[in-house]
């Protein structure tokens, strides 16, 4: 066929657009299949950590809240910290699994109680199948799907982490490009208006709001972890993180109330250690110089970047 | 649940097995059973979201045939005279559309007017009213005029149920579609207008899906979730909604035009790149030009148009833009809209009168703010979010301009402008928004829009390559958003 002829027949034309066009979705497909196998199921830098060593007395469950927030501390040298975004209950009971399955002599384990840890978004979050699909894989999440490119946690995101993949490799391959850059942003010169406006899209990205309910199953998930803790003779203490101000004081009065009243609950009924809460403005203790926009613009918590400038 | 034309229900079970049917029972020569089969489909179509209103329009079809028969019919005598009949089916229909779209806006203006506390009906407004409504007034006014044929029920029940356009438009004519329906060689499978079909209706699943929907995102950041928005926020914003409109609204014909296609029928057009018009009236002659059509034909001309001296020219001008913002929606803010813009025609008439003449640039950045400022009355819920907007536009809430600037716009500062990071993040956490805006320029401005494109559509290799990438972009992007799809705004007027 002479693919430098200027028309075609009709129905030729047809045939073409839909074979091309089947041809390249089924190659993409493929791909798909294979990156999400490969790369979105393979095991996280921290769980692959935990499997080679095993004697920690103390380790940490919770979201990036506790993957920053608590290395200020330094709380011991035989510390582990399993806090990673997006580990909500559902997640954090199968690290717990895993702490006890590679990790036998763990004695104290931190849990974060931050508010977020109990919202829809702690359950509905596609980013945590995404992310944590290795662990997830085993348990029903009502989502299952016989290809994992397909998955509707998985899907959404798929395009996006493939393109920062791409992108990353690129990048490390030009050196000169990983030469520190200047600090730019200042903490102290963001107005009050746009850290009121930054903290309201926090609460907007938790689908917090004056109505907002706590999620049974995060719930539920949550005090299975602390259950499987105990049963292991694991000492467990809840722990809220440093935050702003403006994300403290803000917060909307049923969400404040709930999560309280709650953490009281569970304290008395598994006899939990007192909860150790850092309710305080993380600028007070950081370093006010930040790189991007991104690292003073979530008022939740503190950001790595921030951490590593002050010790 | 709707059926839309960008849900999987829609594209992968509707209409192929529609589209096989309906020409399977033509090669049989069941041209009847086909055509009952078409309305049958149309109707299911439209039940799908909720069989409850079914009832409505097949009452409001019976009523209208019945109507529009007596009115067409020169010999038989009548107890009432034709206007009367004319007037009580207008008014009927009229009625029927105020019920459902209008009551509860009565109800509140009456309490408010009245101090009174009754209560709001919360009408579901059935899908479609106002425009098989506006289709039927036509039909009306025209068997009157004694304009229309005498049309079997079937025939009738096509012309106003066809699912393409039965949803939101365009709104068409009967003497456009009838003919079209009766003629022997549009039962037959015709592979070109398959192909261009398909073609258009990719086109416009593009725009809708991956422009609109992308636009809406910021259109509602700014306008439903901000409190405040500086200078480019709320320009973002507006801007956003400005595109988000076109490219849904568009898309949406597009796809319309290109399913009627497939079926062997033509559309008339509806947009005719509206945002290169430089002046207002060009404006109304490229933007939703059937409903143009319908208010010039049905209210503006019969008001006594350019008639009856300029004074009355003025009234009649922004008569039928007000009837044509209420006929969007049930608000003071479309009712202004629709003022602004009356307003804005009998400006321009007057300015054409006075023989001046300004720069085509001039007039299009004149034209093209004026309808993006409009649009923002158009999209408010409420007055105060159009305020919100508007004082940012204007500078109200400040200038604030991304930090990167600062070094070289510095004098700026002097003036109160503010250079930070996140000068947009009311609206957008990225400055990908910027990016879509310009790109959306560039199209609107300089690429062919979808009449021109199947005016001059050629099976060749760059149709093919276009085509190919469409469909694999938006065959990627249903992955990318797996199971989700967003409704299109006209079907909320």
């Amino acid at each position: 066929m002479n693919f430098y002829i200027s028309t075609f027949n009709n129905k030729k034309f047809l045939f073409l657009v839909f074979t091309v066009t089947l041809l390249m979705i089924i190659m993409q497909f493929l791909f798909l299949e294979y990156y999400t196998r490969e790369k979105t199921l393979v095991m996280d830098p921290q769980t692959k950590r935990l499997v080679e060593k095993h004697n920690y007395k103390l380790a940490l469950l919770g979201t990036s809240h506790t993957n920053y927030g608590d290395e200020m501390n330094k709380i011991d040298s035989e510390m582990f910290n399993y806090g990673m975004a997006y580990t909500y209950p559902i997640v954090m009971y199968q690290k717990m699994k895993k702490l006890i399955a590679f990790n036998p002599n763990l004695k104290y384990l931190l849990v974060e109680s931050d508010y977020h840890q109990f919202y829809d978004s702690s359950f509905t979050e596609s980013a945590i199948y995404t992310t944590y699909a290795f662990l997830l894989k085993d348990i029903k999440t009502g989502n299952e799907n016989l290809f994992y490119s397909l998955n509707r946690e998985i899907a959404p995101t798929l395009h996006k982490r493939i393109f920062v993949n791409l992108k990353s490799r690129i990048w490390d391959l030009d050196k000169s490009k990983n030469d520190p850059k200047p600090y730019e942003g200042d903490w102290s010169k963001v107005s009050q208006k746009l850290r009121n406006k930054y903290n309201m899209a926090r609460y907007n990205s938790f689908g917090f709001s004056n109505d907002s309910e706590m999620n049974e199953n995060s719930i539920d998930y949550y005090q299975k972890t602390i259950e499987l803790a105990q049963k292991n003779n694991i000492k467990v203490i809840l722990i809220r993180h440093p935050q702003t101000n403006e994300y403290l004081e803000n917060m909307y009065k049923n969400i404040k109330i709930n999560v309280d009243k709650y953490i009281d609950v569970l304290s008395i009924k598994y006899n939990l250690w007192d909860t150790y809460n850092l309710s305080f403005d993380i600028g007070n203790i950081l370093d006010e110089k930040y790189e991007t926009t991104r690292d003073y613009s979530q008022m939740d918590r503190s950001y790595n970047f921030g951490i590593r400038r002050s010790y | 649940m709707r059926l839309l034309f960008n849900s999987y229900e829609f594209i992968f079970a509707f209409l192929p097995i529609t589209f096989f049917i309906y020409f399977y029972l033509n090669y049989k020569r069941l041209t009847e059973i086909s055509k009952g089969f078409l309305v049958f489909s149309s109707l299911f179509f439209y039940s799908w979201w909720n069989i409850t209103y079914l009832p409505i329009i097949l009452s409001s079809m019976l009523f209208n045939y019945v109507i529009g028969n007596s009115l067409n019919n020169k010999e038989s005598r009548h107890r009432f005279s034709k206007k009367s009949i004319l007037t009580f089916g207008i008014i009927s229909n009229l009625s029927l559309l105020g019920y459902f779209k209008y009551s509860d806006f009565m109800i509140e203006n009456f309490n408010l007017t009245f101090s009174s506390d009754n209560e709001l009906l919360n009408l579901a407004l059935p899908l479609a009213i106002s425009f098989f409504t506006f289709q039927q007034i036509s039909y009306l006014v025209d068997s009157y005029r004694c304009e229309t044929k005498e049309y079997d029920f079937l025939n009738y029940a096509l012309f106003v149920t066809f699912f393409p356009q039965l949803i939101a438009g365009p709104i068409v004519h009967h003497k456009e579609m009838m003919p079209q329906f009766a003629q022997i060689r549009n039962k037959i499978k015709n592979y070109r207008n398959i192909v261009m079909g398909l073609f258009i209706f990719s086109m416009g699943l593009f725009k809708k899906v991956i422009i609109a929907d992308s636009f809406a995102v910021w259109a509602t950041n700014g306008f439903d979730i901000a409190s405040t928005l500086n200078f480019i926020e709320a320009w973002a914003t507006s801007l956003s909604y400005t595109f988000q409109l076109y490219f849904d609204f568009s898309g949406y014909t597009d796809m319309a035009i290109g399913l009627a296609l497939l079926f062997n029928i033509k559309l008339p057009i509806n947009f005719n790149s509206p945002y290169k018009a430089t002046t207002i009236q060009d404006f109304w002659r490229r933007w939703h030009m059937t409903l143009s059509r319908f208010l010039r034909d049905y209210v503006y001309l019969p008001l006594g148009g350019n008639r009856k001296g300029e004074f009355r020219t003025y009234n009649n001008l922004l008569a039928t833009f007000i009837i044509g913002g209420i006929w969007h929606g049930a608000g003071w803010t479309f009712i202004f809209w629709g003022f602004l813009h009356g307003m804005a025609l009998v400006i321009h008439r007057t300015w054409g009168k006075l023989g001046f003449k300004i720069w085509a640039w001039l007039a299009w950045l004149i034209t093209f703010n004026f309808v993006n400022i409009a649009w923002v009355f158009f999209r408010a819920k409420e007055w105060d979010d159009a305020v919100m907007v508007l004082s940012g536009m204007i500078g109200l809430n400040g200038i604030v301009l991304p930090e990167r600037l600062g070094s070289k716009l510095s004098f700026l500062s002097n003036y109160g402008v503010e250079f930070t990071k996140g000068a947009i993040y009311a609206v957008s956490e990225s400055n990908l928004v910027i990016f879509y805006i310009i790109i959306a320029f560039a199209v609107v401005l300089s690429l062919n829009n979808s009449t021109l494109i199947i005016k001059n559509f050629k099976t060749s290799n760059k149709n093919l390559l276009i085509f190919i990438v469409t469909l694999f972009v938006l065959a990627t992007h249903s992955i990318y958003k797996l199971g989700e799809n967003s409704e299109f705004l006209y079907f909320n007027f």
